[in-house]
C-alpha cells in the first residue's frame, strides 16, 4: 500500500531537499514582494511552529472530537502546504483552520461549515469567517497536487501491539495497554517534526513502539529480535536500526522558540504578508472579480 | 484549459459535465470532467464530499487496465477538471445493443476483466460502491474499465463497524443488506454488484428491475427466495428489519433466471448472490473459478464488440426545420428532472 502510494512516491525528501524547497518558497515570495521587511527562513520556520502548535490545541479541544489519526493528517496537509509555499504569501491564521475543514471531508467526520466555525474562538471576522475559508479550499487541494491520501504511524503502531499481544505478551495484556498509551504519546510528539517527510510510517511506529518499551520499562527484546529482525539481513538490520535513531533524535531534538520572539516574528508577518491573497482585502475581491470575468467570458466562448 | 480542444459534450451527470477533447500538443483524445462548485446546494459547503473521494481515490491508483485512467487534474474557475482517457462506450450499451448478442466467451472476458479492476479496487482497500454496466467503460481496444469513484470509499479492514451512509449504489445493483439500511457494511456490496451485472450480461436484461426501494427487496426475494434466519443470522439486525416483510417465496432454481447460462456460470453466479455479504466469493478468488478456465475460454479484447460511436445525445440547436416545441423545450432539464 505504502509503496504504491503518492505520499512514498512525491513527498519523501532528504533532510537537504526540504531545506532547499523551504528556502525557495522564501526566496520566490521575497523576490515578487515590496516589501522591504521580508521573513527569513528561520523566521518562517518560527511563524510555522506557532500554528502547528495552535493547529494541534485547535483539533485536540475540535468538536465532534477528531482521532489521532485525522490530527496526523491535518497537521501533515499543513506541512505540505507550506513546503512549496512562504507563509508570507498565504497567512497561516486561515490555512490551518482550512487544513482541518478539510480533513473533517477526507477523514470522513461528517461536519457541516456552521458546526465548523462554531469551534472557532476569538476570530475577529467570526460572521464571514466560513466564506473565507471555503475561498481558500480549492487552492488548499491544488497545492496539495490534489493528493489527500496521508499514511500515518497510528495504524501500524496498532498493528504491532496485536501482533506483539498474540505472539509474545499473551499473558500480560495489561502491559501492551501501557505499551500502547506511551508509544501513542510518542507519535503525537512526532507530528511537529518532519518525520513523515522523510521516513516510512511503519519505521516511524516501530521507534514508537521501542522507545515505548524503555519508556514503560516492558521487556520486549525477545519479541524485537525474533519477530522484527528477524525476518531481515544484517545490512537491512543495520538500516533499520540507524532510521530508529535519527526518528528518534528528530523528535528529541525538536526546536524550542522563547515566546516572545515568536510573538515578534509573528507581529511581523502581519506587516509583510501578501495582502492580495488575503479573502479580507479589496485588492483580493478586485482580482477575483477579474479573474471571474475572464474565466465566465472564456466559458461563454467556448463551453456552450 | 487551454491545452484543450473542445470536441463535443459526452454526457452530464450530477456533479459536472463532461466533455470529449484533444490535447493540442499530442493530439491525443480525451475526456475532461468538469466539475462546478458554484452550484447552489453545494456552495455552502465548499468541494462536494464526492469529488474529494474521487480524487483521494483516483489518485492512489496506480496504473490499472481495468480502471479508468485519470491523466490530470487542474483547477478551473471556480472548480476542477479531471482528465480521463477517452472511452469509447460503456458496458450498458453493449447489453442494448440487441444486433450483437454477446457470446459466452466473450461474456467470460468481461467478467474477468471487471473483477480484475473490482480485485485491485478491493487490494487498496477501496470499496467503489456504485458498481452497474454504465459506470464500466470501454474503451476503443474493446478493454473494460471501471470509471467513476465518486462513492468509492478507502475502507479499513481494522475497524468494521464504521458507519457509512446506505444510500449508495444504483438500486438494482444495490446489495439487500443495504436495502435493510446497513450502514457497516463492506466490499460485498460490491461483490453483490457484480452478480446483478453478471446475470444481466447473460439475460441482456437486468436480474433485479425494483421500482422503488422495496419493490427492489422484493425481486431479490423472488428470485432467491425470502431469507431465513438460519440463511442470513445477521439480518435481524439491520436497522430496516422489520419494517417491511415480504410473503415467503421460495424462490427460483437458478437455471430458470438464468436460461441460456452453463452450468459453471450458475455456480459462480450462485457464489455472488448470497444474501450473507462475508459468504460472497472475493473478487480474486472469483478469478481462480474453473468457470474462467473452462471452454468456451475468455476471449481476446480484439474479439470483444466496438459499439458505434456514441451517439450524440445532447445536440438541441435552434434550427428552422425543427419544431417550435422541440426547440426551445431544454432537453437536458428535462433529462435531469426526470432522473431526480
Amino acid at each position: 500500500m505504502y509503496h504504491l502510494s503518492t505520499q512514498y512516491n512525491q513527498w519523501l525528501f532528504t533532510v537537504e531537499q526540504l531545506k532547499e524547497l523551504r528556502t525557495n518558497a522564501n526566496n520566490d515570495y521575497i523576490r515578487k514582494s515590496n516589501s522591504t521587511n521580508c521573513l527569513t527562513v528561520d523566521e518562517e520556520a518560527m511563524v510555522l511552529r506557532y500554528y502547528e502548535l495552535q493547529l494541534k490545541d485547535f483539533c485536540e479541544k475540535f468538536e465532534p472530537p477528531m482521532t489521532k489519526m485525522a490530527i496526523a493528517v491535518c497537521m501533515q496537509y499543513f506541512k505540505r502546504f507550506y513546503l512549496n509555499n512562504s507563509v508570507m504569501d498565504y497567512h497561516p491564521k486561515d490555512i490551518y483552520l482550512i487544513c482541518v475543514y478539510l480533513t473533517c471531508k477526507t477523514e470522513e467526520l461528517r461536519i457541516s461549515i456552521t458546526d465548523f466555525v462554531a469551534n472557532i474562538k476569538n476570530d475577529p471576522d467570526l460572521d464571514i469567517i466560513g466564506d473565507i475559508l471555503l475561498s481558500y479550499e480549492l487552492l488548499l487541494i491544488e497545492k496539495l497536487k490534489f493528493q489527500l491520501v496521508i499514511h500515518t504511524a497510528y495504524r501500524p503502531f496498532e498493528g504491532l501491539v496485536i501482533d506483539l499481544k498474540t505472539h509474545y505478551l499473551r499473558d500480560n495484556v495489561n502491559d501492551a495497554d501501557r505499551l500502547r498509551l506511551t508509544g501513542y504519546k510518542f507519535l503525537d510528539d512526532t507530528l511537529l517534526t518532519d518525520v513523515y517527510f522523510l521516513f516510512p510510517p511503519s519505521q516511524i511506529a516501530l521507534t514508537a513502539l521501542l522507545f515505548a518499551s524503555v519508556k514503560a520499562t516492558v521487556q520486549i527484546d525477545e519479541y524485537i529480535l525474533k519477530h522484527i529482525y528477524g525476518s531481515l539481513e544484517s545490512v537491512q538490520m543495520q538500516n533499520v536500526k540507524e532510521t530508529i535513531r535519527l526518528i528518534a533524535n528528530a523528535v528529541r531534538e525538536q526546536v524550542k522558540y522563547k515566546k516572545g520572539e515568536v510573538k515578534q516574528v509573528v507581529e511581523k508577518l502581519d506587516k509583510c504578508y501578501n495582502i492580495l491573497n488575503d479573502p479580507r482585502s479589496e485588492e483580493y475581491k478586485k482580482k477575483r472579480f477579474e479573474q471571474f470575468q475572464i474565466i465566465t467570458d472564456y466559458e461563454a466562448k467556448h463551453l456552450p | 484549459m487551454d491545452k484543450y480542444i473542445k470536441l463535443n459534450r459526452i454526457g452530464k451527470g450530477a456533479y459536472g459535465t463532461v466533455y470529449k477533447c484533444k490535447h493540442v500538443q499530442s493530439d491525443e483524445v480525451v475526456a475532461l470532467k468538469r466539475v462546478h462548485l458554484h452550484m447552489k446546494s453545494s456552495s455552502d459547503e465548499g468541494v462536494p464530499n464526492n469529488i474529494i473521494r474521487e480524487i483521494k481515490a483516483l489518485q492512489e491508483i496506480e496504473d490499472h487496465e481495468n480502471i479508468v485512467k485519470l491523466l490530470d487534474v487542474f483547477p478551473h474557475g471556480m472548480g476542477y477538471i479531471f482528465v480521463f482517457e477517452y472511452m469509447l462506450s460503456d458496458l450498458s450499451e453493449v447489453i442494448r445493443n440487441v444486433n450483437q448478442p454477446l457470446t459466452n466467451s466473450q461474456i467470460k472476458s468481461y467478467m474477468r476483466m471487471l473483477l480484475n479492476g473490482v480485485s485491485f479496487c478491493h487490494e487498496n482497500r477501496i470499496m467503489h460502491r456504485d458498481l452497474k454496466p454504465a459506470n464500466l467503460l470501454i474503451s476503443t481496444t474493446g478493454h473494460l474499465k471501471i470509471a467513476d469513484f465518486g462513492l468509492a470509499r478507502i475502507f479499513d479492514k481494522a475497524k468494521p463497524q464504521r458507519q457509512y451512509s446506505h444510500q449508495v449504489a444504483t438500486r438494482w445493483y444495490r446489495a439487500p443488506e443495504l436495502l435493510y439500511g446497513s450502514r457497516s457494511y463492506d466490499e460485498g456490496v460490491d461483490l453483490w454488484a457484480v452478480g446483478c451485472i453478471f446475470g444481466e450480461l447473460i439475460n441482456r436484461s437486468p436480474l433485479f428491475p425494483g421500482e422503488s426501494d422495496i419493490h427492489q427487496l422484493c425481486c431479490v426475494c423472488k428470485l432467491l427466495g425470502t431469507p431465513t434466519e438460519a440463511q442470513w443470522p445477521e439480518m435481524k439486525k439491520l436497522p430496516d428489519y422489520g419494517k417491511i416483510s415480504f410473503d415467503d417465496f421460495e424462490g427460483m432454481r437458478f437455471e430458470d433466471i438464468v436460461p441460456e447460462a452453463c452450468a459453471d456460470a450458475i455456480d459462480l453466479l450462485k457464489r455472488f448472490l448470497v444474501y450473507p455479504s462475508k459468504q460472497r466469493i472475493g473478487a480474486q478468488q472469483a478469478l481462480l473459478h474453473y468457470y474462467f478456465y473452462t471452454s468456451p475460454l475468455p476471449c481476446h479484447h480484439t474479439d470483444l464488440p466496438l459499439p458505434a460511436r456514441r451517439k450524440n445525445r445532447h445536440v438541441y440547436e435552434f434550427d428552422v426545420k425543427r419544431s417550435i416545441m422541440g426547440s426551445i423545450i431544454e432537453h437536458d432539464a428535462i433529462l435531469s428532472m426526470n432522473r431526480n
